[in-house]
């Protein structure tokens, strides 16, 4: 374990130690009376934060803020359409031949 | 997720979210015009939210990019207005001016240090979040998540200590 004492408890209060450190540290508080001092300083400065955290949480939210919500129309982007694939060389060929044709035809009939 | 459900919750969210905007600027105003931005930039993006992942986290998300991104147009708008060295019309020694920098730096990597700790420290305690998912929001290493927890409630230890004494 290369935590020390003090950061091995903080994550203890949070449940991240892994199974095996949470044993050591469970059973180690049973027994030393400073780690269970240690834990109990630690719990009490979560205390002090959650009273800190909690005022802000108080304060309150503007009731524009709210309304803003409310009346927002939430959109979703059309997806661009994609371009229609590139005809394949084929139909290039066929309209060609097709006009080559009509041409042939046209010219045999004005002759 | 409806829009509907999409809006009903953000609203349900926002005493937390007000929450976070504070710890991330330390500042009731411009927690307001963060938390007031970001709300306008999640709606805009609402389609981009997945719903297998939590709508708190994800929104927790949006408000800090947002923040980062505007810390540094901060960044880019004070500096404008330095002026090089060479430039400068004032005499100062040396010593003075080492004196000013060294001041500044250790005004600013306190005030950082704390700031840093106080949201790391809310996400976990307050919002009860795992580190890892302190971590992905913040976006540092697990292991700085757990240095943080411990060195912000190491330094509230003191906070009671130190009260306790005087009293």
């Amino acid at each position: 374990m290369t935590r020390d004492l003090s950061e091995q408890l903080s994550a203890y209060i949070d449940g991240e130690l892994d199974q095996a450190e949470m044993s050591a540290v469970a059973q180690r508080l049973e027994t030393d009376k400073n780690a269970r001092a240690g834990l109990d300083r630690l719990k009490a400065a979560d205390a002090l934060a959650l009273a800190m955290f909690d005022k802000d949480i108080s304060d309150p939210v503007s009731l524009d803020l709210v309304k803003s919500i409310k009346a927002a129309t939430l959109e979703t982007p059309v997806q661009e359409v994609s371009r229609s694939a590139p005809r394949p060389i084929w139909s290039s060929l066929a309209a060609g031949l097709i006009l080559l044709g009509l041409g042939g035809v046209g010219g045999y009939q004005f002759d | 997720m409806t829009p509907d459900q999409f809006k009903s919750e953000m609203i349900s969210l926002l005493p937390r979210l007000r929450r976070f905007a504070v710890q991330l600027t330390s500042s009731g105003p411009d927690a307001d015009d963060l938390l007031q931005d970001f709300c306008s930039a999640a709606l805009q993006k609402w389609y981009m939210y997945d719903p297998n992942q939590q709508l708190d986290l994800w929104l927790f998300r949006v408000a800090r990019n947002l923040w980062v991104s505007e810390l540094r147009k901060r960044q880019v708008r004070f500096g404008a207005g330095e002026v090089p060295a060479e430039d400068s019309t004032e005499v100062t020694t040396e010593q003075s001016h080492e004196d000013l920098i060294t001041a500044r730096e250790v005004h600013s990597r306190v005030q950082s240090l704390e700031q840093d700790l106080s949201q790391t420290l809310s996400l976990v305690c307050a919002e009860g979040y795992s580190y890892r998912e302190a971590s992905e929001l913040l976006g540092i290493p697990i292991d700085t998540v757990m240095s943080r927890v411990h060195r912000a409630r190491k330094l509230l230890v003191s906070r009671i200590v130190a009260e306790e004494g005087v009293a």
